[in-house]
């Protein structure tokens, strides 16, 4: 089920919040926590019920080894059932999301014809099986105990996080589904839960998919873009992502305060930062996170050599590359990123120093044109972006700039004739956005300032009316030649 | 402020406008979705075909005797001038080929039972294989779920768009606009008569458009297969096949582009697969005066009368003799034959 979908906003959400205070009002802790696994299987479901037994697998497989980890008397060392359980862990995603990739690039090495096997991949599987890589790696260095079978499917299944994160930490997670003072309804929670929500679905369906159209557009159906087009569709992109990212993390934030539960930030307005470092401190932070205490510092982090740091930061990347799909131009973008922050760490470690203007004109013109390989489906339509941007495409100005610039039609450029219908649209709209998340403060700012007062009701009813009314948009087909 | 007043003012400013938009888009019903048909209701702005008329087909659960199927010119035709058919207009803009099947099995399974009668204008456009990709709409598939997903016809009255297409639909039924390409409620289209100055400008265009994107470009598609599959799929159903009468210059156009093969192709399809036809293509006293059309393609309402009478056998007598030639295995060479003379061609 989609947190931008009539079901989840005026059936699921509502019954589920309604009946778990209901439990918990009766003192029924335990049937309460019932009740929200209930809820997130049923959630979990909603899209695809074939894939639940694995979820029920993974769960069950890792519980155990959870468990088994903390027990004192093992048959096998402590170690060997960690390295079980990555393995079990990193098998299940490598086969359900990998396994296509890994058979196409053996055919292609190989010039082999091993058939697809067309695995359909699971809802959520990334996050769910991160989280409780996590929970394995956390539990084996002591920092995790979990003895409840109940607790810890609460802790992987909890709706509002199953799909698309926050990834969490089993130890900033339990203890509030343990604290009795969140077993009752608290309206502040509920306030700031739904002002937070609502914010979240308007970034979503309000911003992230009017982008979305334009991206669309220029990546996967116009055959050629000019300067301005390929601009205007990689910017897109690089706000569409945001904005739908960073929109459902506040749904999920949202929602979960609406149960007393705090989950962790995963944004902070990452398209301010000044260097690459900066930006993964503030873009989805908790895969960030991640990547450092299970990836990064396990390989050695910034101890040894520099040569060993930046083998350790390329590393790092290349995974996190690839954790985000099945594809060489996933790869790429991951390897950008790590040369990038390799470079970060050579130019702070040589003392370095740029205006912050030029830093963040840096880092966002790399952190959008790397975009450009995370959103393309092949390196085609990587290049055919890439070559607009820089101007290899041709030059196209808006028909009404002629009387003013028709000396430049020496320099190859031509006026009017643009592929993208309406290009001043959706350049007005980019520019305000860009305004708006360079200098309005983000949603986790205004959560921590929000105060219930007229005006937040009146701006939190109106980007909630607006966002649920355009849910279902319903375009128009008009076609009279034949 | 308290909290919980909070909640309930910001609960009251997203559900009382939502109940009134619903309200009004259930009132107006643009996507066709429910029964009810008054006066700021009866002029509906047709902006997507194939999902009204798909959900208007789901949500009437009316036993209907005959679909009608085609493009936008069989559109124009009133499914109460197949009289005593009780028929189902569910011709859309631009229906291809492909399009067919899926369709007119969504129509039988909504229609709960067989139809008697499949009524088809079949156009020689459809038969370009390459027309595929003039289009930008969505396949069949796309519009039967959509319109069969879980409380889709609920979901839609809180739509900002729907809206829109309300209040359009709401301004034009209370100012009696009558406006074309516009329908009532009982699927009835509207296309009124315009200048002669109007209609010679929309042909050159349609004669340019059409020399250049359809008959330049052309490429006979798989017609008979995808005709013997449509029988198959209605054993028990009566084909009533024609072929729709575009005007005379656009007629004269095909056979300058030199598509006399392809139009005998698709003639002999059509009768071996269906037995007989009704061929309205060709020069004849309709498709020679052009007050007969809006367009080069588009006949007015009147003509698709006159085409229901011709191929429901209703008054005959009262017909233009020329109008509407019925062709089977007998008289097919012979009838292709004529075409050929009277466009001075050689067969």
């Amino acid at each position: 089920m989609l947190f931008n979908s009539y079901e989840y906003i005026f059936i699921f959400l509502p019954v589920s919040l309604i009946v778990y205070f209901l439990i918990n009002s009766q003192g029924w802790y335990k049937a309460a926590k019932i009740w929200l696994v209930i809820a997130s299987l049923f959630f979990y479901s909603w899209w695809n019920i074939d894939f639940l037994p694995l979820i029920i697998i993974s769960i069950s497989v890792n519980y155990l080894l959870g468990k088994s980890l903390n027990q004192s008397k093992l048959l096998i060392s402590r170690k060997s059932l960690l390295i079980i359980g990555l393995v079990f862990n990193i098998g299940l995603l490598g086969y359900f999301k990998y396994i296509d990739f890994l058979i196409t690039n053996i055919n292609h090495i190989f010039s082999g014809a091993v058939p697809l096997l067309h695995v359909v991949l699971p809802l959520a599987i990334s996050f769910y099986t991160f989280q409780q890589i996590a929970y394995l790696v956390d539990t084996y260095r002591g920092q995790a105990k979990e003895r409840d079978f109940l607790n810890y499917a609460v802790f992987v299944l909890f709706f509002p996080q199953l799909i698309a994160g926050p990834i969490v930490h089993h130890r900033e997670m339990m203890w509030q589904y343990e604290d009795q003072k969140k077993k009752l309804i608290d309206f502040k929670n509920i306030a700031t839960g739904l002002f937070i929500f609502f914010i979240g679905l308007f970034k979503k369906v309000v911003i992230a998919d009017t982008f979305a159209v334009w991206a669309t557009y220029g990546f996967d159906t116009a055959p050629v873009l000019s300067l301005i087009e390929g601009w205007i569709v990689s910017l897109s992109y690089t706000f569409q992502l945001y904005f739908d990212f960073s929109g459902y993390t506040d749904m999920a934030i949202g929602a979960a305060l609406l149960f007393n539960i705090s989950l962790p930030m995963n944004f902070f307005s990452p398209y301010r930062a000044l260097s690459i470092q900066d930006f993964w401190r503030r873009w989805h932070m908790t895969l960030s996170r991640f990547l450092r205490q299970y990836i990064y510092i396990p390989l050695g982090g910034n101890r040894g050599s520099q040569g060993r740091l930046y083998t350790n930061i390329m590393i790092t990347f290349l995974i996190g590359g690839i954790w985000h799909g099945a594809g060489w131009t996933f790869v790429f973008w991951g390897f950008l990123h790590g040369v990038a922050l390799v470079i970060n760490r050579w130019w702070q470690k040589h003392g370095l120093h740029m205006n912050n203007i030029t830093a963040w004109l840096l880092t966002f013109n790399f952190v959008n044109i790397a975009w450009v390989f995370f959103r393309a489906t092949s390196w085609e339509d990587a290049i055919k972006v890439l070559k607009a941007m820089f101007g290899f495409s041709g030059v196209i100005l808006p028909e009404s700039t002629f009387p003013y610039l028709s000396s430049l039609s020496k320099l190859n450029v031509s006026f009017g004739g643009f592929i993208m219908e309406d290009y001043l649209y959706p350049a007005v709209i980019m520019c305000v956005v860009f305004l708006a998340v360079i200098w309005l403060p983000n949603s986790m700012q205004m959560q921590k300032y929000f105060k219930p007062n007229l005006l937040t009701a009146v701006f939190t009813g109106a980007i909630a009316l607006t966002a649920i009314l355009m849910l279902t948009k319903v375009s128009e087909f008009l076609y009279f030649n034949f | 402020m308290k909290y919980h007043n909070w909640i309930i003012t910001v609960l009251l400013i997203i559900l009382l406008p939502l109940l009134m938009i619903a309200g009004y888009n259930w009132y107006i019903d643009p996507l066709w979705n429910f029964n009810h048909a008054h006066q700021y209701n009866s002029v509906q702005i047709a902006f997507d075909e194939r999902q009204q008329k798909t959900g208007h087909l789901t949500f009437h659960p009316e036993p209907y005797q005959a679909l009608i199927m085609g493009s936008s010119r069989i559109t124009y035709i009133n499914q109460a001038d197949f009289k005593n058919f009780n028929a189902y207009n569910y011709a859309v803009n631009n229906m291809l080929l492909s399009e067919y099947r899926e369709y007119a099995s969504y129509a039988r399974k909504m229609n709960g039972q067989e139809f008697s009668y499949i009524i088809i204008g079949l156009d020689f456009f459809a038969t370009n294989e390459n027309v595929q990709d003039l289009n930008k709409f969505e396949s069949p598939g796309y519009y039967i779920d959509l319109v069969g997903a879980t409380g889709y016809r609920y979901k839609t009255l809180l739509s900002l768009d729907v809206l829109e297409y309300a209040r359009k639909n709401h301004d034009l039924s209370k100012n009696k606009v009558k406006q074309n390409f516009t329908y009532d409620r009982t699927n009835v289209k509207r296309l009124d008569h315009i200048s002669m100055a109007e209609k010679q400008v929309l042909i050159a265009n349609n004669l340019d458009w059409y020399g250049d994107k359809v008959y330049n470009d052309y490429k006979y598609g798989p017609v008979r297969e995808t005709f013997q599959q449509l029988v198959r799929d209605h054993p028990h159903t009566e084909f009533i096949v024609f072929t729709t009468p575009v005007s005379a210059p656009l007629y004269k156009l095909m056979m300058e582009k030199g598509l006399y093969p392809e139009y005998c192709r698709w003639i002999t399809d059509s009768v071996e697969v269906f037995g007989e036809i009704y061929n309205f293509m060709n020069f004849n006293s309709i498709t020679t005066n052009l007050d007969n059309y809006y367009d080069a393609s588009h006949f007015y309402p009147e003509i698709g009368t006159l085409i229901a009478k011709r191929v429901t056998g209703n008054e005959q007598d009262k017909l233009p003799a020329d109008f509407g030639i019925k062709v089977n295995q007998e008289n097919l060479n012979k009838h292709l034959e004529n075409i050929a003379q009277e466009a001075g061609i050689k067969p």
